[in-house]
């Protein structure tokens, strides 16, 4: 089963709405409202610290989202290493990295957040059909 | 078994330790500052390295020990590991992490940041060894802790597979 795990250098916000639009719990061709954003983020944030996997959906790909801190390039090598460490194939997790929102942790659940998908919609929009053509 | 042993850049602190596990520096005396610095890995990986896992060979039980550099971040390096591996329904039972950085005094992470990130090999180098070298008793009390605690597993693992 192929794996895809979004990541940021954030809490896992952008991450989170990454994953959502690549699931189609989110429209991607859309700007989503305010309220389809809050139901997404009450319904599926979980402020963990940072490097605490969760997982948006497991059927028919198992489809993950991840906030990594500024650890975020050393975890992913370390992540391909250690796939390597056990003999699974490197084809089998997609490891999709998407700029971090910049959230504070109180920001979240205010409109803040709105303004910030707002702005950087498109560019998630870019980033994932970037994702989609690799693969 | 898997040991690996982390700290900030594995460059030094976990080169020691893997070292000292695997017999290539000596346990029972202070090795020459020069055996340090003449160690094939010490003070050689560099910032793009860091979360890379170094094979450094398998000790007298036959079992694997690394080294890792997590960064600065370790609690979200190791986090992300083991959850990631859970995430794969990888078995982590054969996996053990020892932090080695906190084993090393002041002098051995200035003269390693001075080495590593600054770039100031000259003075950084020989300055992170002795720094090693001035506190060499506590890295080795640490490695053997490990030993002893890789003693304890290979105990409950053969009871458990006499139960079994």
């Amino acid at each position: 089963m192929k794996h895809y795990i979004f990541v940021d250098e954030g809490g896992g916000h952008a991450a989170l709405l990454a994953a959502a639009m690549w699931c189609g719990k989110l429209p991607c061709d859309r700007l989503p409202t305010e309220d389809e954003l809050q139901s997404l983020f009450s319904r599926y944030y979980r402020p963990d610290p940072p490097g605490t996997m969760h997982v948006l959906m497991g059927e028919p790909h198992v489809v993950c989202w991840c906030g990594l801190g500024k650890s975020l390039e050393i975890v992913l090598r370390a992540w391909r290493n250690f796939l390597h460490l056990y003999e699974r194939p490197q084809a089998d997790v997609m490891f999709l990295p998407v700029p971090s929102l910049p959230l504070s942790h109180k920001e979240w659940a205010t409109r803040h957040l709105y303004r910030m998908v707002k702005k950087n919609f498109q560019r998630l929009q870019t980033i994932l059909l970037c994702f989609c053509e690799e693969g | 078994m898997k040991i690996i042993y982390h700290c900030y850049g594995a460059a030094h602190s976990s080169v020691i330790a893997a070292a000292i596990h695997l017999g290539r520096l000596p346990q029972e005396r202070r090795p020459r500052l020069r055996e340090i610095l003449q160690l094939a890995d010490y003070d050689q990986t560099e910032t793009w390295t860091i979360g890379t896992l170094f094979f450094k060979g398998k000790d007298h039980f036959g079992h694997a020990v690394y080294t890792l550099g997590l960064g600065g971040e370790k609690e979200t390096g190791l986090r992300a590991i083991q959850q990631f591996l859970q995430l794969l329904s990888v078995s982590t039972d054969d996996l053990f992490f020892h932090e080695a950085l906190v084993h090393i005094n002041i002098l051995a992470k200035i003269g390693g940041a001075l080495s590593r990130r600054y770039g100031w090999v000259k003075v950084g180098r020989p300055l992170s060894a002795f720094g090693i070298w001035l506190q060499y008793g506590r890295l080795v009390r640490f490695v053997q802790h490990v030993q002893e605690l890789e003693r304890q597993r290979i105990r409950l693992l053969s009871v458990d597979g006499r139960k079994e």
